[in-house]
C-alpha cells in the first residue's frame, strides 16, 4: 500500500530533524505546489479545489502544518495519534470487486463472463456492510484468470494481434494498453519490461493471439490497474 | 469452472501462466516504487491523465462504481463531487461504511442494522449528521428491511429495540455495559481492549469497582458503569430481552450532571471528540486509512463543514474537493 521508498526517505529525513521545505520555507507555505491552505481550497474561487487548465506541481508537506487541536474529555490531544506521513503517500487502495466489471469494460470493452460468479473469490461484503478488499492467493489467482478470459475476447479479432509481437509492435501496444488500463503513460522501464515479456519470456507460446492475451492479462493483474 | 480450466491446461501453458502472474507482480512492485513521480520527472504532468485518475478515484471512493465516460473525460472531475454526493449510490455506500464502523459485524438479519437504515435516510434527506445519534426517529423491523419514521421520543438508533438487544451485554443486574461502550465508541471513537479476567474474578458491580477493573468501570472519563446507569436495564436475554427505564437518577459524567441517555448523547455529540471521530471516519471512507499529520488542513476543513453545514455530505466534500485528494 505504501510508497515505501518515499516513506522511508521521509522517515530518515524526519529522524535527523532537519526537514526543509521544497519550494518555500515560510511557515505559511509548508506545502509545495499551489498550497492546500487552511481550508483545503486552492483559491480559484469555484470551490472545487482545481483549475482544469493549470498543470500543478505535486503537493508536498515537508513540515507538519499547524492544524487545530482536538481535546478528549481527559484532556489528551486526539491529533497526537496521527502518523507522520506526507500528503500524496499511502494512497493506493485496492479496487473493490463491485467495480471490476466497470473497470474491465472501460479497458477491454467487455466484461469477463466468469466475473459475475466470482464474488466469493474476493470476499465481497454482504448486504448493508462495507469492507476494504484484502487480496489473497485466491483473489490474485482469480484476477489473472478473469483478466485472461477478458483479454481473450479483446485480442480475438484485431489484425494487430494476428502476428507475434516484435519489439516495435510490442512497444506500441504495451504503451497504448498500459495508458488505457492505468490512466497514465507508462515509464520507459515499464514499457521495456512489457516488451521483454511479449517478445522473450512468452517465446514458447506459439499462438500469437494467446501471446498478446498473456501480455494484456499481465497488465490487468498489475497493482497499477488493481488500485485507485 | 476455473479449476476445470486449470487442470485441463497443458503443463507448458501453466508454466506460462505462472510466469505471467510473477511478472506483473515484480513489474508492479518496481513501478510502484518509482510511481508516477518517475514519469513526471520526464516532463510536464499530463493533466488529462491526472484528471482521468482523479475521476476513477472519486467515482470508486464516493459511489463504489467505475467512472463513466463523461467523468473520465472531464477537465474538472472534482467539480462533480456535489452531484455524486447527492446520489443514492453515495447514500448507500456511506451508510454501509458507517454501519461497518459502528456495528460489531455483518448480520444476515436486516433488523440488526438500524445504523445502516437511519444513516441512509439522514444522508438522503440531507439532515444533520448529528441526527444519526440524537434525531427523533423510530426504526422498526419490516420484511427483510427496517422502516424509519419520525418519533419525538427517539434518540437516533440508540433506542431501537434490536440495537439494545444486540448490545445489551450480559451483566448480572442488567446494566448495559456493552451498550454504554457502543455509544461512546460510535460518537467519540473510543476504543477499549476487553479484559477477560480470571475464571474466579468477581464480575459483579462490587468486583468491577475494585482492583484493575475500577479504572475502566468507574474512574476513567468513560467510566462504563456510570454511563450504563443512564441506560435502560435489561430483563431477559438475547432476542427476547426487554428493557426497564433506569432507576439510579442523574450521574456526574463528562463534567456535567446528566439525567438520562439523551443528555448523555447530547454531551458526547457536542464534544471535540465527536467532530474528530466523524471526520476521521470521513478520511477512512475516502482514503481507506486515518488522516496523517500533513493532512491536518483538510481535516480541519472537514470539521468546519460538519460544524457549520452539519451534513456528512459537506464534510466529505471538504476532503474530496481538496487538491490533495486527487494527487
Amino acid at each position: 500500500m505504501k510508497t515505501t521508498f518515499l516513506g522511508l526517505g521521509l522517515a530518515l529525513l524526519t529522524s535527523v530533524g532537519s526537514v526543509g521545505c521544497m519550494l518555500d520555507d515560510t511557515p505559511s507555505n509548508r506545502y509545495g505546489g499551489n498550497g492546500v491552505g487552511s481550508s483545503g481550497g486552492d483559491g480559484n474561487g469555484d470551490g472545487t479545489g482545481t483549475d482544469p487548465n493549470d498543470t500543478k506541481p505535486e503537493l508536498s508537506c515537508t513540515e507538519a502544518p499547524e492544524g487545530r487541536s482536538y481535546t478528549l474529555f481527559d484532556g489528551s490531544k486526539l491529533e497526537a495519534s496521527r502518523s507522520k506521513e506526507n500528503v500524496g503517500v499511502n494512497r493506493a487502495r485496492q479496487k473493490p470487486y463491485a467495480v471490476l466489471a466497470g473497470e474491465y469494460k472501460r479497458v477491454l470493452g467487455v466484461v469477463p463472463p466468469s466475473l459475475a460468479s466470482a464474488a466469493g473469490s474476493f470476499a465481497d461484503p454482504p448486504a448493508r456492510w462495507y469492507s476494504e478488499i484484502e487480496h489473497s492467493g485466491v483473489s490474485l489467482n482469480a484476477i489473472f484468470s478473469l483478466s485472461f478470459e477478458g483479454c481473450l475476447e479483446y485480442t480475438k479479432t484485431p489484425a494487430s494481434y494476428a502476428a507475434n509481437p516484435t519489439a516495435e509492435t510490442a512497444a506500441t501496444e504495451c504503451t497504448t494498453f498500459m495508458r488505457k488500463a492505468w490512466s497514465r503513460s507508462p515509464s520507459p522501464e515499464e514499457v521495456a519490461s512489457c516488451v521483454d515479456l511479449a517478445t522473450t519470456k512468452l517465446g514458447t507460446e506459439a499462438n500469437p493471439r494467446r501471446r498478446w492475451t498473456y501480455v494484456c492479462a499481465s497488465v490487468l493483474s498489475s497493482s497499477q490497474f488493481l488500485t485507485f | 469452472m476455473f479449476i476445470t480450466r486449470l487442470t485441463t491446461r497443458s503443463r507448458r501453458t501453466l508454466r506460462l501462466s505462472l510466469a505471467m502472474v510473477a511478472a506483473p507482480v515484480l513489474a508492479a512492485g518496481a513501478a510502484f516504487l518509482a510511481g508516477p513521480r518517475a514519469h513526471a520527472e520526464g516532463g510536464a504532468v499530463d493533466q488529462a491523465e491526472a484528471n482521468e485518475r482523479c475521476a476513477v478515484r472519486l467515482s470508486i471512493a464516493l459511489l463504489g462504481k467505475s467512472a463513466d465516460d463523461a467523468l473520465l473525460s472531464s477537465s474538472n472531475p472534482q467539480g462533480s463531487v456535489d452531484t455524486m454526493l447527492a446520489s443514492a449510490d453515495f447514500a448507500d455506500r456511506y451508510a454501509r461504511f458507517i454501519n461497518s464502523e459502528f456495528n460489531g459485524g455483518p448480520s444476515d438479519k436486516a433488523d440488526n442494522d438500524p445504523v445502516y437504515y437511519l444513516a441512509k435516510k439522514i444522508i438522503t434527506d440531507g439532515k444533520p449528521w448529528s441526527d444519526l445519534f440524537l434525531g427523533g426517529y423510530d426504526i422498526q423491523p419490516g420484511t427483510n428491511t427496517m422502516t424509519v419514521s419520525d418519533n419525538p421520543n427517539g434518540l437516533g438508533y440508540f433506542r431501537t429495540l434490536s440495537w439494545r438487544r444486540r448490545y445489551a451485554g450480559n451483566e448480572d443486574k442488567g446494566y448495559m455495559l456493552t451498550g454504554a461502550f457502543r455509544i461512546l465508541s460510535n460518537t467519540t471513537g473510543l476504543t477499549l481492549i476487553p479484559s477477560v479476567g480470571e475464571p474466579d474474578d468477581d464480575r459483579t458491580a462490587s468486583g468491577r469497582a475494585a482492583g484493575a477493573c475500577k479504572s475502566c468501570h468507574f474512574d476513567a472519563w468513560f467510566a462504563l458503569d456510570k454511563f450504563a446507569r443512564l441506560l435502560p436495564m435489561r430483563k431477559g436475554q438475547a432476542d427476547t430481552a426487554e428493557f426497564d427505564p433506569p432507576t439510579e437518577g442523574p450521574q456526574q459524567l463528562l463534567g456535567k450532571t446528566l439525567k438520562d441517555d439523551k443528555e448523555l448523547v447530547q454531551a458526547l455529540v457536542d464534544s471535540d471528540a465527536f467532530r474528530f471521530n466523524q471526520c476521521r471516519n470521513v478520511f477512512k471512507f475516502l482514503y481507506g486509512r486515518e488522516e496523517n499529520q500533513c493532512e491536518a488542513p483538510q481535516f480541519d476543513a472537514c470539521v468546519d463543514a460538519l460544524t457549520t453545514t452539519k451534513t456528512i455530505q459537506s464534510a466529505v466534500a471538504a476532503v474530496a474537493k481538496a487538491p490533495a485528494f486527487c494527487q
